[in-house]
């Protein structure tokens, strides 16, 4: 999944998830339009099946996106900052949206972002990374999901401090 | 559940009649299709006032330029021949067996361009020098190699609209967004189907740009070939009509075929492109309809 949705603009959301299935994955067009729709169903986006990208706001986009990689039902999934684009509000839902899709899926996700709550919200394992040379600084377990404010805090401080250093 | 209200409503009364009524003649008047009705009619009488200024005050003015009226009067009375049918029907046959020649040759040349990178030097070394001769220039080559109007015409005629053509897809296939690239080479397509799943749609907007433009030059090549060498193939296309009428010293007829040349080059381009247009580059999008003024 790329930083932009990187939807193909003369497809609408079906036909966006449906593409990668037929192309890469040698479903049948049945199949592929079966499975495209239970994705698109999951990120909540059932009435927006015939809309073309430029008809949907840019959260929407994102889960189309987020639908698309899914619907691969690849084992491992690779997120290059994937909500860095969007607002407080509909970064938190999809959030929300993609730890659900991982429990139900199982899926592996490497989640790459520079936002640390983020980092704290959905990983379950945290990798810290510093810049110049990029080398990982520390490895950390995530927080389970009823973790408290404070202890979310504390953990964000101490990679912050990491990152300071 | 009920919508929890802190908001302290004012009153907004007073705005209600904010609505503004304008009368009729203003609407009227700021009506795009009037506008163009009143400039048209302007321009229609202008054309005629001066014609009849020149019959009346130059010695054979009416050789020199048609009234208006005469010729929608003889345009009119030409739509009524079955002579000035096929006259038009040649000239739309040749112009669209070169416009495919040309576009079907640019599309293929184009394709192996973006996926070989012998096929891209070649079209950087040769296209900037084709696409700037006129197409014009190369006539009297082409009646030297073929000695036929025919074949001539339909060379130069083609290789307008492959010059052009050409440089536009080249253009929009190197334009299109890296992301996209991207999610094509992700998914593993073999070449074609990345030139014709990613390349081409994403690649529309200038495609239809350059085909727009390619068939424009094709025309004027067309109409250009048959000033010079005369008929095309039998009674010839509408050039040909055009220096015969000059040839009778018939203004009104000469303007006829100027005019529908014009309404064959309006059909091509704001009806077929227009459709075209809006089924693909602006149904998805990618090409924005700006607000008139």
């Amino acid at each position: 999944m790329f930083q932009q949705h990187a939807l193909l603009p003369w497809k609408t959301a079906l036909e966006n998830v449906i593409f990668p299935l037929v192309n890469a994955t040698k479903l049948t067009n049945k199949a592929a339009r079966d499975r495209a729709r239970v994705y698109l169903n999951k990120v909540g986006l059932a009435d927006r099946l015939d809309q073309y990208p430029h008809q949907l706001s840019g959260g929407q986009k994102q889960r189309v996106s987020i639908a698309r990689a899914f619907a691969m039902q690849s084992e491992i999934l690779l997120m290059d900052e994937p909500f860095g684009a969007l607002d407080a509000l509909t970064k938190a839902e999809m959030q929300d949206g993609l730890l659900e899709l991982c429990e139900q899926t199982q899926a592996t996700v490497v989640f790459i972002t520079h936002d640390i709550l983020e980092a704290i919200k959905v990983g379950h394992r945290i990798l810290v990374l510093s810049s110049h040379p990029g080398q990982v600084v520390a490895e950390l377990n995530g927080l389970p999901t009823q973790a408290s404010p404070e202890q979310r805090q504390a953990l964000q401080q101490r990679i912050e401090t990491m990152l300071n250093h | 559940m009920k919508a929890e209200r802190i908001y302290q409503r004012q009153d907004l009364s007073h705005l209600a009649n904010l609505e503004v009524k304008v009368p009729l003649g203003k609407r009227l008047l700021h009506s795009n299709w009037l506008q163009k009705l009143i400039i048209g009619l302007a321009l229609a009488g202008t054309w005629e006032s001066a014609a009849t200024y020149i019959h009346n005050n130059i010695r054979h003015g009416n050789l020199l330029f048609p009234k208006f009226s005469d010729t929608v009067i003889t345009l009119g009375q030409l739509l009524g021949t079955g002579d000035f049918w096929s006259i038009i029907g040649l000239t739309i046959a040749v112009l669209l067996a070169c416009f495919a020649i040309g576009t079907m040759l640019a599309f293929a040349f184009s394709a192996l361009s973006i996926t070989t990178r012998a096929g891209c030097n070649f079209l950087e070394l040769v296209v900037p020098p084709m696409s700037s001769l006129p197409a014009v220039a190369l006539i009297s080559a082409a009646i030297l190699a073929f000695k036929s109007n025919l074949t001539g015409t339909v060379f130069v005629v083609s290789q307008a609209v492959f010059w052009t053509v050409l440089a536009a897809i080249h253009q929009g296939f190197t334009q299109v967004d890296s992301v996209l690239k991207q999610v094509g080479q992700n998914y593993g397509l073999s070449k074609t189907a990345y030139v014709f799943k990613i390349l081409v749609p994403a690649a529309l907007g200038s495609i239809i740009t350059g085909t727009r433009l390619g068939i424009s030059r094709a025309f004027q090549a067309f109409v250009a070939v048959e000033l010079v060498l005369g008929s095309v193939y039998g009674d010839g296309a509408l050039g040909f009509f055009i220096a015969q009428a000059k040839n009778d010293y018939n203004p009104p007829l000469v303007y006829a075929g100027l005019f529908t040349i014009m309404i064959i080059s309006f059909l091509i381009d704001y009806v077929a492109f227009g459709y075209i247009e809006k089924k693909t580059i602006i149904k998805w999008g990618i090409k924005n309809i700006d607000n008139k003024k």
